[in-house]
């Protein structure tokens, strides 16, 4: 039993979330011995609950709560969020990449785009590089420190082959937070799939049975799953008081805190400034600019499949085959800013069959799915641009259970992106032709499980909701702590980096509280 | 700007004015409040006719729409039955499949059923795009390719942790790629 805390003791920091930010935060808050609640909405699960089916693990791992997307999006399903003891920690597949510097300096290197509000970064690469290095050494991620890359599967290798036929060089089975040997308590990687669908071994890294309970270990964390934050609460000089939340009966409870941290995922994170708007806060907390839900950013996301000339099984191993990263730097001439990786991905019958064609039937249809061992697939991953038009906001009308307004989300591919998106789906198809490909199909995307931007830093508070240590401009003691902060998406993906904040926010939490700022 | 561009909006491609009203009237009768239903109303006194008809176009649509000469019949009821299981408590989603069914049957002396096979299929591909085809794609997708006996139809060996994952069940095992040099 891990220690309990009162609902009026306000010396504990409250941790909204349980995933990359709030899972690591309340990591080491409780390792610095400071006291930590940590509220999140999903229940816990154990590692018994995993099994190998994704349609049943989508249903046990995402988040469902009514949202309505427009634009470009799925108006039911508009973004693929988790809602569970880890968060997308539980789902990820584990590509613990680092972005290059001057993709904090996005503003700097692309220059004006209009129709995106670019910015460079407010912090120094050199210190997000030092906490790369202690975010890889948590996660146990493969390729550094020593630990070796993942065994190529065979999806990667088609990929491989095909790239280095075409001249890449950048290409490896990724920087994967899966233990590639057995370590920190848990098994080497069994080659299982399923990695989304949460790892039945514990081989890939989750806050789930990583982070939480070394916290809880600390006798300085208490988890309480199944609480659902609804609000939050401050003083008439901006600092917070308590939060919130519902437990699994819908019973409202109140707790008190030192200093709040939020990382409930770039759609409630917003979300709950919005919903706890206040005489002091109008427009919702850290809105006096109007910033808060604004900017948000996905990846330039999609994917081709390819049929081979023999068999793939691409559904065997990791699900993550590897990537190839020479596109993603900066080009002038190229018809568009940023880059993009390739990254090796299975479909499951199902997916392969939606996707294909998304309107394909019949015959000939099937007689392609009928070769589904032969198939191999990849997607793109690019970097998306900061559109204030592209927001999180409050449904007008539409409630949830607990009466508050529902979030709409609002997407529009900026023609950045659908001009990366070109390139890049040319540029697998290439490879794939590389090597015998006896057809290549261009595939959409599903909603986006990275979700970026909506309450970004900035250097001033005209610019962005948070400041560069992710606290809430016009409150004493509220940070932001989840990829929220993003200023801009970079090219890799986002989990590496979020957990890089989360570290550098602790200490900078910890430092301010042993000099009694906090 | 933006607005000119669309990623994957299936709706928006190739539809006639005739198939986007089709499915326009469709949505409609899946929003209506209406608590009329084919299965939630007492039925017709027609000795379960009506139902079976039902049934049996939805399975024959099923096995048209993803056909699998190997497969038996099974996987395509399983189809039917969740739709008319769903058509049985939900009175709105039975208007609608009720009324796609009636889509199906019209326009040609003979029911669909009875027709030929290029008869049906010439009149699965004049629903294309509406709201009933791609409920029919969507529910035939969901169930046939998390069917077991499809799996291995087409080769998906599915759950792995029960045997140690693929880890020596063939992760690795491609034979067929020149020069590939797996990463060490």
């Amino acid at each position: 039993m891990s220690r309990q805390y009162e609902l009026d003791d306000t010396s504990v920091v409250v941790v909204i979330g349980s995933g990359a930010g709030g899972g690591v935060i309340g990591a080491e808050l409780s390792r610095q011995g400071i006291d930590v609640v940590c509220l999140e909405a999903g229940p816990r699960l154990t590692l018994a609950d995993f099994v190998n089916d994704e349609a049943l693990m989508f249903r046990k791992l995402t988040w469902l709560d009514p949202r309505e997307g427009s634009g470009d999006l799925n108006p039911g399903l508009p973004a693929y969020i988790c809602k569970t003891v880890g968060g997308t920690t539980v789902h990820w597949t584990a590509l613990a990449m680092r972005p290059l510097a001057d993709e904090f300096a996005a503003l700097s290197k692309y220059g004006a785009i209009a129709g995106a509000d670019l910015k460079n970064w407010p912090i120094a690469y050199d210190e997000l590089t030092r906490y790369f290095t202690k975010a890889e050494t948590k996660m146990g991620v493969a390729g550094t420190n020593g630990w070796p890359y993942h065994p190529g599967s065979n999806n990667y290798k088609v990929l491989e082959s095909g790239a280095r036929k075409l001249g890449y060089q950048e290409i490896d089975m990724g920087h994967l937070a899966i233990n590639s040997v057995a370590r920190d308590g848990r098994p080497k990687c069994r080659q299982i799939g399923f990695c989304k669908s949460g790892c039945a071994i514990g081989a890939k890294w989750s806050t789930l049975y990583t982070e939480i309970p070394r916290a809880e270990a600390t006798n300085h964390f208490e988890l309480r799953p199944e609480s659902m934050v609804v609000g939050l609460n401050h003083s008439p000089n901006g600092r917070m008081t308590s939060v919130v939340y519902a437990d699994k009966k819908g019973v409202l409870h109140e707790q008190k805190a030192r200093a709040v941290c939020v990382a409930a995922n770039s759609i409630e994170t917003p979300r709950l400034l919005l919903n706890s708007a206040s005489n002091l806060y109008p427009d919702g907390i850290g809105n006096g600019n109007g910033h808060v839900g604004r900017y948000y950013m996905r990846h330039v996301f999609a994917g081709v499949a390819a049929l081979m000339p023999g068999p793939v099984n691409f559904h065997r191993g990791i699900q993550q085959a590897g990537s190839i990263s020479d596109e993603r730097y900066h080009e002038s001439g190229r018809g568009f800013a940023s880059g993009y990786h390739m990254e090796g991905a299975p479909l499951s019958p199902e997916r392969l069959a939606f996707v294909l064609d998304a309107d394909g039937w019949g015959k000939g249809y099937t007689d392609l799915l009928e070769q589904y061992t032969n198939f191999s697939a990849c997607l793109i991953i690019g970097e998306d641009l900061p559109d204030p038009d592209n927001r999180v906001q409050l449904h007008p009308s539409r409630r949830d259970s607990f009466g508050l307004p529902i979030p709409t989300i609002h997407y529009d591919y900026h023609a950045n992106s659908m001009a990366m998106r070109e390139h890049a789906q040319t540029a697998v198809s290439r490879i794939y032709d590389a090597v015998g490909a006896k057809r290549t199909f261009r595939f959409g995307a599903p909603p986006a499980t990275h979700n970026l931007g909506t309450c970004r830093m900035a250097a001033d508070e005209k610019d962005g909701v948070c400041n560069a240590l992710g606290q809430v401009y016009g409150t004493s003691n509220l940070f932001v702590s989840d990829g929220s902060q993003f200023v801009s998406s970079t090219t890799a993906n986002p989990t590496l980096t979020i957990v890089a904040l989360a570290m550098r926010q602790a200490d900078h939490l910890a430092t301010r509280m042993s000099r009694r700022e906090l | 700007m933006k607005n000119m561009f669309r990623i994957s909006a299936p709706d928006n491609h190739n539809l006639t004015r005739r198939k986007l009203l089709r499915s326009a009237t469709l949505i409609l009768a899946l929003v209506t409040t209406s608590t009329r239903g084919l299965f939630a109303r007492p039925q017709a006194d027609d000795g379960g006719a009506a139902e079976e008809h039902l049934q049996q176009t939805l399975v024959r649509l099923a096995r048209l729409l993803f056909p699998h000469g190997a497969l038996p019949s099974g996987p395509y009821e399983d189809i039917a039955k969740a739709l008319v299981s769903r058509a049985a408590t939900d009175a709105d989603f039975a208007e609608s499949l009720q009324a796609g069914v009636a889509e199906l049957d019209a326009g040609n002396p003979s029911p669909w059923s009875g027709r030929d096979e290029a008869g049906q299929l010439e009149a699965i591909r004049e629903l294309e795009g509406g709201a009933f085809f791609r409920l029919m794609r969507t529910t035939t997708i969901e169930h046939l390719y998390r069917n077991n006996e499809v799996w291995q139809l087409l080769g998906y060996q599915g759950s792995s942790v029960e045997f140690g994952g693929y880890v020596d069940r063939g992760f690795d095992d491609i034979d067929w790629l020149p020069g590939t040099s797996a990463q060490q």
